[in-house]
């Protein structure tokens, strides 16, 4: 069998010794250590170089087999994936960049996008735009398992071209291509291409199988999520104008047009359309084959390939094949609109008197009539409309064979200058690709399908207000725009030969976004240089003009009026009951807005509190400990006698804000409306037809009886009055969109301030300098402090946030357990740009001197200490851990065991001032982990009293964080805490 | 047992068992009474002796305090899936030959730890394996003849 024709064969079915992946239980794990900063120029790796490496105790950490360190690549195997991770977490290492030009280069033109630039030439010899394209990651982590034996290796994964990846690592690992064979894992949506390559590197290097999957935390860097094209245009000397002036150019509208766009020579910077993977760049390796992927053919952009630029570095990102072409077309094309524009020539004739290729030229004249297309002069920016084109031809290298598809769009909008919105009303859209027996999309599509297509390439690249309360990642579920479906119009060309129907390439949807930024710049004026084109930016960009200020006095006027309704609502101590409906309309609210509801819901935890332990969800009586007695939480499921199913929207809208019952009655604050009522109206509504929805359940919940005073409910007349402000939340505009996002759903649906805020004698939130989220107390647990007040041995950071919250688990930190844990599970429904926004705002209010020590330097002279304690050595309760504890939490080594092994040294709840929480886990263990991976530890409250505790606990103390005072009253806390809940 | 009693699929030794047990059954008891799996023991009920030892993708577990849903989805292996009374596995065939057991309780813990060792390490030093060992408690004082064995299990796999 050849090279090639191993890595076309067909996958035999499952059960075939050869092909099955190692089994489980023979598996290592890895992961690997990327560089802060990852660049490439094309050829050879050009980002941060490792300095001062120091993997001793990252060797140290059990379970972990081996520290592979190859130049700049450091990948870390150990049997489970768990402490891999952790022993990451202490990898020292320092990253230098090299301060040479082209590293700088990308980061300047990183900020020079974010602010726009001047909007005309700065010389009339040379323009300059930059263009940036976002880059979606695969749809799933991507995983790979290699295994090398014998002198073979065999990678598990799934990518685009396996041949390529073959070839490659055959050169990584040094091996005859021959000897590599790369199988798929069955794993669709997923780019397993840099994985395969670090798994591959990582087994060679240890001979057993190695699992790698893609690490959703370590690529999150902005750099690395957005791709930048530049382009520039340089006039061309009057003697190569001359020669390159095509015959066949009629002469006319030279002169009404002055200098022309192909005056100037383009040089839009290329990028080799495939890069090799990570692991090879790091390592060194450097690209041997001819990029293979979509290109872009010569000619097609005109004079594009007469002038060279040296290539400037550029992140690495998750690019697959299509985004690398469909950021060329968008930056080509938008620059070449822009040029056209500033020198009043109309896009179309400019492109069709510059374009050589017949078939491209014929199916631009088609799309141009078809569409009805008029000279466009350059606009004022006054019109409420406007008309964009771009064109695209490419050469598929994906198909077997190559294939050419030729693309042209013409797009209409109309933009609502006051909000923003941008209207797209019609779209032309031009195809033709030859080949067609080999195109993906069966040749006998219908017409409304591919239209259908067409609007969904088109409106996914626009953007509603992406405000502080969009739920963002389901775009789909809760899209109220854009306003309308376009009409599309479809012109095909050179697909007359089969006779079959319409074919279509996906390809052809690369000059969507060109055509889109082009339409919107000639109603609006305003130019968008990077995908999406969002209704916030237009609008804010378009507010300049005069007229706009009324809006924001209105809407401030509107504010105040509703604080002081509040207020006087607030005081009065009785209110009366809002009719109870004999039954909800609920086929008025969409999917979309049962969705987004469920989403609010999630946010809010409500089920975590409104579900009695194996009761059914929502449906009440779970009992809530506070000072002043137990209160029951209430049924809120729609069922009608016993819970909310009577209840309109008024009634519930009230409850959530202002803590009355339908019937009037005053709700215990238990109920967190303090921080319900920063939900805005329309997650107040789509949370209502959530839990309007649902399942109604008949359960009454047990009555809630509190001692005098507070039995009596008019006196939370006065409560409400001294402590709740009944608004919702309010951005801080001096923040970014990700800051108030965070804000919003810390502050509002997330009630995180019920728990972490200390609470005054009457049991609500303190207000002075470091109370909010200064840590407080919850059912028996200490819930700590997420602002400058937190005792974390390990500043808390964004990405540590963001791991604990999504997974339960920080190595830095340790695991959500008590009434975190199910937090974190409820928290699992919410897309990633939700719990990182969270992480972000929360990460901000801790802001953190950086100093010498790098997190993992600290956590490894954390460990080190713990080790090596003198005091702990001698002190009584070393042979309790020894005999209870060290078997899974031995600093000192031990056998790495199934599940996280979280490190004592690091762990926040030791190094608090209460132990509460130390003795809670210790009595009752972790039986209900926030993620069944984490593994549950055994509760030791039946096999040690209490003074075996109290030793225990003060050996802990002094052996893990021994900066710390001794905990005082050891004795009385436990024995108060082993009462709770008995 | 009730019909309300949750039923869940559990992949041991190689093939999967149907078993009806609340998710927070301690795998041991669900390997010893319902599988017949009696390799594993009950000895502290707490994870600290290592006698109910079995590997849950390859890495040692204390099945005693492994709750059942932990582990669904995962491949768990016995003391009876590293070989038979006939063909024994290289790690109990080097226990059987250096007479490793006193009153042999603690064996099972011993066989499966140094399996995992070996699954991840297969070269390991006898410093390794001491520490690897370190939490596997023997009361009968077998220690000499315990790491007589694991050094010849190395020694074979070469």
């Amino acid at each position: 069998m050849t090279p090639q024709a191993a890595a076309h064969a067909p996958i035999p079915s499952i059960g075939s010794n050869d092909l099955a992946p190692p089994p489980a239980s023979t598996l290592l794990h890895g992961v690997v250590l990327r560089p802060p900063s990852l660049l490439w120029d094309g050829v050879r790796y050009t980002g941060s170089i490792q300095h001062n490496l120091d993997v001793t105790s990252a060797r140290q950490v059990p379970g972990v087999v081996d520290v592979v360190v190859m130049n700049n690549f450091i990948g870390v195997i150990a049997s489970q994936a768990r402490q891999a991770v952790h022993a990451r977490a202490q990898v020292q290492v320092q990253w230098l960049d090299a301060a040479t030009p082209a590293l700088q280069a990308p980061s300047m033109e990183h900020t020079a996008a974010a602010a726009p630039r001047p909007n005309s030439i700065s010389s009339d010899s040379h323009v300059e735009r930059s263009y940036s394209w976002p880059q979606a990651g695969g749809l799933m982590q991507a995983w790979a398992i290699a295994h090398y034996a014998g002198g073979r290796l065999n990678i598990w994964t799934t990518c685009s071209r396996p041949d390529l990846l073959r070839a490659e690592i055959a050169l990584l690992c040094e091996l005859d291509i021959s000897a590599v064979a790369i199988i798929s894992n069955g794993q669709a949506g997923a780019h397993g291409y840099d994985v395969a390559a670090d798994a591959a590197l990582l087994s060679r290097w240890c001979g057993q199988p190695v699992r790698v999957q893609e690490d959703s935390s370590a690529e999150r860097t902005p750099a690395a999520t957005e791709l930048q094209i530049r382009a520039d245009a340089g006039l061309r000397p009057e003697q190569a104008r001359e020669a390159a002036t095509p015959a066949s150019q009629s002469g006319n509208a030279e002169d009404r047009m002055g200098p022309r766009a192909y005056d100037y020579t383009v040089a839009a910077q290329r990028y080799n359309l495939r890069r090799p993977s990570i692991a090879a760049l790091l390592c060194g390796c450097e690209q041997q084959a001819q990029p293979v992927g979509i290109a872009l053919p010569a000619g097609y952009y005109p004079a594009a390939t007469q002038h060279t630029v040296a290539p400037a570095s550029v992140p690495i990102g998750a690019t697959p094949d299509e985004s690398l072409a469909a950021a060329q077309v968008f930056a080509c094309e938008s620059f070449f609109d822009e040029l056209s524009r500033t020198q009043n020539s109309d896009p179309i004739e400019t492109r069709l008197a510059l374009l050589d290729d017949p078939t491209g030229q014929s199916l631009i004249r088609a799309v141009r009539d078809k569409a009805n297309w008029q000279h466009r002069t350059p606009r004022t920016g006054s019109a409420a409309t406007g008309k964009g084109f771009a064109y695209a031809h490419v050469i598929d290298n994906t198909q077997e064979p190559a294939q050419q598809v030729w693309s042209a769009w013409i797009a209409e909008v109309s933009v609502d200058k006051n909000s923003g919105l941008v209207d797209l009303t019609s779209l032309t859209v031009g195809h033709n690709a030859e080949a067609l027996q080999n195109m993906q999309t069966p040749a006998a599509e219908g017409t409304e399908r591919l239209e259908q297509q067409v609007r969904d390439a088109a409106t996914k690249l626009l953007r509603g207000p992406d405000g502080f309360d969009s739920w963002g990642g389901d775009k789909q579920d809760t899209a109220d725009y854009p306003l309308s479906l376009p009409k599309v119009e479809l012109v095909t060309q050179g697909q007359g030969a089969l006779n079959t129907g319409l074919g279509w390439n996906p390809r052809a949807e690369l000059p969507a976004a060109a055509a889109i930024a082009n339409a919107i710049y000639d109603a609006t004026g305003v130019r968008f240089r990077q995908p999406p084109f969002d209704s916030e930016t237009l609008k804010t960009k378009l507010a300049a003009a005069p007229g706009s200020y009324k809006k924001l006095a209105y809407t401030l006027l509107g504010g105040i009026a509703a604080t002081v309704a509040g207020l006087v609502v607030s005081a009065m101590p009785w209110r009366s009951a809002i009719a109870p409906l004999a039954s909800v309309d609920t086929s008025i609210y969409s999917q979309a807005a049962i969705n987004r509801g469920r989403l609010v819901a999630a946010a809010g935890d409500c089920i975590v509190c409104h579900t009695v332990e194996g009761g059914q969800d929502n449906a009440g009586g779970r009992p809530l400990e506070t000072p002043f007695g137990t209160v029951y939480t209430t049924n809120i499921t729609p069922d009608v006698k016993t819970g909310i199913g009577a209840w309109s929207f008024a009634a519930f809208e009230r409850a959530m804000r202002e803590g009355i019952h339908r019937d009037g009655r005053k709700l215990y604050p238990a109920f967190p409306y303090t921080a319900f009522a920063k939900i805005t109206d329309t997650d107040m509504q789509a949370l209502y037809a959530y839990l309007m929805t649902q399942k109604p359940v008949e359960a009454a919940a047990p009555k809630t009886k509190l001692a005098f005073p507070f039995n009596i409910r008019p006196v939370l007349a006065g409560w409400n009055l001294l402590f709740h402000r009944n608004e919702v939340y309010t951005p801080d505009p001096a923040q970014s969109t990700l800051w108030n996002r965070g804000a919003y759903l810390v502050q509002g649906a997330g009630h995180c301030a019920a728990c972490h805020s200390p609470r005054n004698a009457l049991g609500a939130e303190k207000n002075g300098k470091n109370d909010f989220l200064g840590g407080g107390f919850a059912d028996g647990w200490e819930a700590p402090a997420l602002n400058t007040l937190s005792k974390a041995p390990i500043a808390w950071t964004e990405d540590t946030l963001y791991d604990y919250l999504r997974t339960g688990y920080s190595s830095l930190h340790g695991v959500a357990a008590g009434p975190m844990a199910p937090v974190v599970q409820s928290m699992a429904e919410l897309p990633d740009s939700d719990v990182r926004a969270v992480a972000h705002y929360l990460s901000s209010l801790n802001p953190t001197v950086p100093g010498v020590e790098t997190p993992a330097m600290q956590a490894a002279r954390l460990e080190d200490n713990s080790r090596n304690n003198p005091a702990a050595m001698t002190h009584p309760g070393e042979n309790l851990f020894e005999g209870a504890c060290a078997v899974c939490h031995d600093a000192r080594g031990g056998p790495p065991l199934f599940g996280s092994r979280p490190s004592l040294a690091l762990n926040s709840n030791l190094h608090s001032d209460s132990p509460d929480n130390v003795i809670q886990v210790l009595l009752h263990g972790i039986e209900d982990p926030a993620v069944n991976s984490l593994g549950n530890m055994p509760g030791f409250g039946a096999s040690m009293n209490n003074q075996q505790l109290e030793t225990l606990l003060s050996y802990l103390r002094v052996r893990f964080a021994p900066d710390k005072p001794a905990w005082t009253d050891l004795g009385k806390k436990i024995e108060t805490i082993r009462n709770i809940g008995h | 047992m009730s019909s309300k009693t949750p039923s869940t699929f559990l992949n041991v030794n190689g093939s999967a068992h149907q078993v009806q047990a609340e998710p927070d059954t301690p795998l041991l008891y669900i390997l010893r009474n319902d599988l017949e799996l009696n390799g594993p023991k009950f000895g502290c009920g707490l994870g600290e002796c290592g006698a109910c030892t079995v590997l849950v993708d390859g890495v040692a577990a204390r099945s005693c305090v492994v709750p059942i849903k932990n582990v669904i989805g995962h491949e768990i292996t016995t003391l009876e899936g590293l070989g038979s009374p006939e063909v024994p596995g290289p790690v109990q065939q080097a226990f059987i030959d250096k007479q490793g057991a006193q009153c042999g309780y603690c064996l099972n813990g011993m066989i499966m730890t140094i399996q995992a060792l070996l699954n991840r390490t297969p070269h390991p030093t006898e410093q390794q394996i001491r520490q690897e060992l370190k939490y596997n408690l023997c009361r009968c004082g077998t220690h000499m003849e315990i790491m007589e064995a694991a050094l010849l299990a190395v020694e074979r796999s070469r």
